[in-house]
């Protein structure tokens, strides 16, 4: 594998998909990313990050049943795994570690 | 629940389809079903424009190789299948060599044309483009109101120059000045133009040194001396360290060489004979001096600056400029150096810069060569539509074994293109040489044919084989790939190689060649009308010195020619017919127009041979002469309406009162190059005095001229100028004139000569198939005479249609390009144009006939022996 290194753009979609729980499909990860990051991205940038943190094994996927929006077309809902969850936590801590070396006082968040 | 709803807008139905086509099926469920709902979301929110403007850019977006599917490539057994078409292609190479090989030479001939205009073209159009830093590289040019019009200029004034140094976002400011004067190397005086730089001048501009080092510009005792004055002046080119003299103006320099330059592109505005430190330029310390003019180029790497910069240096200007009364502050613009070659042709900026060629002289030899090449391409869809008859069976044979439609169409483009590249490599020795020619026709031509490391040229190069493949062959193998095999093989195809298509070919072949016979006739005309135009004033026994920015030879000069037994009448004169004239605005009676004006010295009349029809000429003695009297043109007299001119008064400049007291016979002051226009003669002092015209008689022109670059060597002690015989206004006419005549007469031959090969190679093809029919008419009785007017019948008809077209089209667009050209020419008349469709037809009718009387004349019994 091409190294667990998790992007920036990455990282926010896994955030997202964690956030979303169930409902963690194409149009509401972009939503939510549009409205927490104020990022308009499209749903090509979207589907590079998707599949390439599903070929990391950082989420799995599988399709819902087919309802009367989407002209009948079946959605494909994403879920962080394992390895996913423990992934975004390293990614976390090295920015804490930053933070607190940056200056004590520096409230994250 | 939308979906209920009738007329509901929908996605962009071309990038759904675009969608479907690219994206991997086990994705586009997934993809298409979001897109939908972004869609429907933002069709809610935002409108139907905005939806489908989204929908837009997501498709765009997808458009990513991890959502692009495995698009099957479909497999070819190309070895097999070529070998077989290569085997049967030069099959009938062999069996029609004859036809290919004039298609072949005349399609590279068309070819060549084609490379050398495109050459031509590319050398004009990529001008300074040597620079390295051509990007960053500005010029300081000034626009001011001149008589009634704008003039550029490619100067600023020193004190412009000293305050560009204190912008901030300029990088480098170089200053260069161009002054003449001569080198002397033991006894020896050569003239020689010398550019005078600032240190940084070769930092900024790539001028390649074959040996010495461009750190040497900041020593004012060394001079840096281009690859021709090297071998003029010391005969080789391990000239470093040598010792010359330059005299300019009286003053003399010694300088050492410290370097010579590589051979110059012509297409460079910066052309240098010898360069040296700017501080060796007389007067170069004093920068207060608003009339110090001198070129000043910037480097200003942050482009976003320009408009900035701009302002500063006219407000700067605004604050400062010393003005006249009534006079304006000229206007600062900043000319970037890349395309500033084709700029200053357009909007005639003065400055010591050169400038590129003349759009006609890119464009014509474009149009014309590309109708040359397109000549060539119609003889060739015509002959191998002629001669496919014979293949019809093999396409039949091809199509029963189950070949498609397409592999035959493929097969006949491929043998189009490989006659094109066969014709290329041809045509790349062929170009070479008419690029040879082509740089004759002017002493600073020197477009060259660069194979290594000219990209462009490849790509032009391919694309111009992929045009001509297709043009030429395109229409052959669409024709042939259609017919029906059963048809074919069964024998009852009626294969006409006389269709629609070939007849408009060969018409429209026809009234090109019509055209460009029709041009180089005028054209040829028009050069001895021009030749024999009589300017108005004399240019066969006048010869002119041109002092160069230095009047007080003039006294001197005039004292030591009066000598001369052979001189019959000397003047001196600030402009001169064809070389330099004004223009003014004056009033006459409160009503202003625009003037042309010569401002002369005393004799000057009887040296040049103006006509004085009424009135007299200038008196040297008496002074009023010299400040209120002026002569005038008959055009002057006929536009104001005067009945009796001597005595009316023009007011120049509000202030100034001039009388006429003479009217001169109309001629044409700027050559040929302007119609005649109302026009004043006043009389000057000898300080302004840039020409001094010497008289002689006709035949002593040459040795006289010797003669004065002898006694300007005596009193000044170098070499004399500028000093050319009269006849020059003519040859600036002639100049183009030549290279016009040269370029449509070889280019309006090879027209002639194209259409009639193809025209013969078509009817002596057609005959083949005709053979049976006239043997059959010659048993039935026909004469010979009758059978070849059958045969000759058809192409009579497109003859005749082809060449009045082309007479037409001639008589419509030669006298525009003419009056684009000159002002004054001969425009053609019927008769030119009847004596060139004689021509035309003469020949025609002769090539063909010849051909077709051969066929006629035959047994008929060996026309009609089955094997």
């Amino acid at each position: 594998m091409k190294g667990s290194y998790l992007g920036e753009f990455q990282e926010l979609v896994l955030l997202a998909v964690l956030s979303l729980k169930e409902e963690a499909y194409g149009v509401a990860i972009q939503k939510l990313i549009k409205d927490f990051a104020e990022r308009d991205i499209t749903r090509g940038a979207l589907h590079s990050a998707l599949s390439r943190l599903e070929e990391k094994k950082y989420l799995s996927s599988k399709f819902t049943e087919a309802t009367n929006k989407r002209g009948g077309r079946r959605k494909r809902v994403y879920t962080i795994t394992g390895s996913g969850e423990s992934a975004l936590k390293q990614a976390q801590s090295v920015r804490e570690k930053f933070i607190t070396s940056i200056k004590p006082s520096f409230q994250y968040g | 629940m939308d979906n209920d709803l009738p007329n509901k807008t929908r996605p962009p139905r071309f990038f759904k389809k675009l969608l479907h086509f690219f994206c991997a099926p086990e994705l586009l469920e997934e993809l298409e079903g979001d897109l939908e709902e972004i869609f429907e979301d933002n069709l809610e929110e935002k409108g139907s424009r905005y939806a489908s403007f989204r929908y837009i850019r997501e498709v765009i977006h997808l458009i990513r190789p991890s959502v692009i599917k495995k698009f099957a490539i479909p497999s070819l057994r190309p070895s097999v299948m070529l070998n077989n078409y290569r085997k049967v292609a030069f099959r009938n190479f062999y069996k029609n060599k004859t036809y290919v090989s004039i298609n072949v030479v005349s399609m590279s001939i068309g070819l060549a044309c084609c490379i050398v205009a495109y050459l031509n073209y590319q050398h004009n159009i990529t001008f300074d483009e040597h620079h390295e830093q051509i990007d960053s590289i500005y010029r300081i040019n000034y626009s001011q109101e001149d008589g009634s019009r704008f003039r550029n200029y490619g100067l600023a004034p020193a004190p412009i120059n000293e305050f560009s140094k204190e912008l901030v976002y300029v990088d480098d400011v170089i200053r260069y000045s161009e002054g003449y004067g001569s080198i002397a190397i033991d006894e020896n005086y050569f003239n020689v133009s010398m550019s005078y730089v600032t240190p940084n001048f070769l930092d900024i501009f790539t001028f390649p040194l074959i040996s010495g080092n461009k750190g040497v510009l900041s020593d004012r005792n060394s001079v840096i001396i281009s690859h021709s004055l090297a071998l003029k002046l010391f005969g080789d080119l391990d000239v470093l360290g040598k010792h010359l003299t330059h005299i300019d103006q009286g003053k003399e320099l010694l300088l050492t060489v410290q370097g010579v330059f590589n051979k110059i592109p012509s297409n460079s505005s910066i052309q240098i004979d010898a360069l040296t430190n700017i501080d060796n330029f007389p007067d170069h310390g004093i920068t207060n001096e608003w009339s110090k003019l001198g070129t000043t180029f910037l480097t200003i790497s942050n482009s976003s600056h320009l408009v900035s910069i701009q302002k500063e240096i006219q407000d700067f200007a605004s604050r400062n400029t010393p003005l006249i009364e009534g006079e304006q502050v000229p206007g600062y613009y900043l000319d970037p150096l890349k395309g500033m070659a084709l700029r200053a042709e357009e909007n005639d900026v003065i400055g010591p810069m050169e400038v590129s060629f003349p759009l006609a002289m890119t464009v014509v030899p474009v149009i014309v060569s590309a109708l040359i090449l397109l000549i060539a391409c119609m003889t060739f869809t015509n002959t191998s539509i002629a001669s496919a008859s014979g293949r019809l069976k093999e396409i039949g044979i091809r199509k029963v074994m189950g070949g498609q439609k397409n592999q035959v169409i493929f097969q006949f483009l491929t043998e189009s293109i490989f006659v094109c590249l066969v014709a290329i490599v041809i045509a790349i020795p062929i170009s070479r040489y008419l690029a040879k020619e082509f740089n004759q026709l002017l002493p600073f031509l020197d477009i060259e044919l660069v194979l290594s490391n000219n990209i462009e040229f490849y790509f032009f190069l391919f694309g111009l084989l992929l045009a001509t493949g297709i043009i030429s062959g395109g229409y052959p193998a669409l024709y042939l790939s259609k017919f029906q095999p059963s048809k074919i093989l069964k024998g009852s195809l009626k294969y006409k190689s006389v269709g629609r298509l070939t007849k408009i070919l060969l018409t429209s072949q026809f009234a090109f060649s019509m055209l460009t016979i029709t041009a180089s006739i005028f054209f040829v005309l028009n050069a001895q009308y021009q030749n024999s135009l009589d300017l108005g004033f004399d240019t066969e026994k006048t010869i002119v010195v041109h002092f160069r920015n230095q009047s007080e030879a003039y006294s001197p000069l005039l004292n030591a020619l009066e000598k001369n037994p052979r001189i019959q009448k000397l003047a001196g004169s600030v402009d001169h017919v064809g070389r330099r004239h004004h223009t003014a605005k004056v009033k006459h009676e409160g009503e202003e127009f625009d003037i042309v004006g010569l401002d002369v010295g005393p004799n000057y009349l009887e040296t040049v041979e103006l006509e004085l029809i009424r009135g007299r000429d200038f008196d040297e003695r008496r002074t009023a002469d010299f400040r209120n009297s002026i002569l005038v043109n008959e055009k002057l007299v006929q536009t104001k309406g005067w009945k009796d001119p001597i005595g009316k008064e023009l007011i120049y400049e509000d202030s100034l009162s001039y009388f006429v007291i003479g009217v001169v016979k109309d001629f044409y002051f700027d050559a040929f190059n302007s119609p005649i226009e109302p026009l004043w003669i006043r009389m000057k002092e000898p300080n302004e005095y840039n020409y001094l015209i010497a008289q002689t008689s006709a035949t002593m022109v040459p040795s006289v001229i010797e003669e004065i670059k002898l006694t300007w060597q005596e009193l000044f002690n170098e070499d004399i100028r500028d000093i050319r015989p009269g006849a020059y206004a003519r040859n600036e006419a002639q100049l183009t004139n030549i290279i016009i005549l040269k370029v449509m007469t070889f280019m309006g031959s090879i027209a002639a000569i194209m259409s009639m090969i193809g025209f013969y190679s078509l009817v002596s093809l057609n005959l083949f198939t005709r053979m049976k029919e006239i043997g059959v008419r010659k048993v039935l009785g026909s004469s010979t005479l009758s059978v070849a007017r059958v045969i000759n019948k058809d192409y009579l008809l497109i003859l005749l249609i082809g060449i009045t077209s082309g007479s037409i089209a001639s008589y419509i667009i030669i006298p525009q390009l003419m009056n684009l050209i000159w002002s004054t020419y001969a425009a053609g008349n019927a008769w030119i144009t009847f004596l060139s469709i004689v021509l035309m037809l003469l020949t025609c009718v002769l090539t063909v006939s010849i051909r077709v009387f051969r066929a006629a004349r035959q047994n008929p019994v060996l026309l009609l022996k089955n094997e």
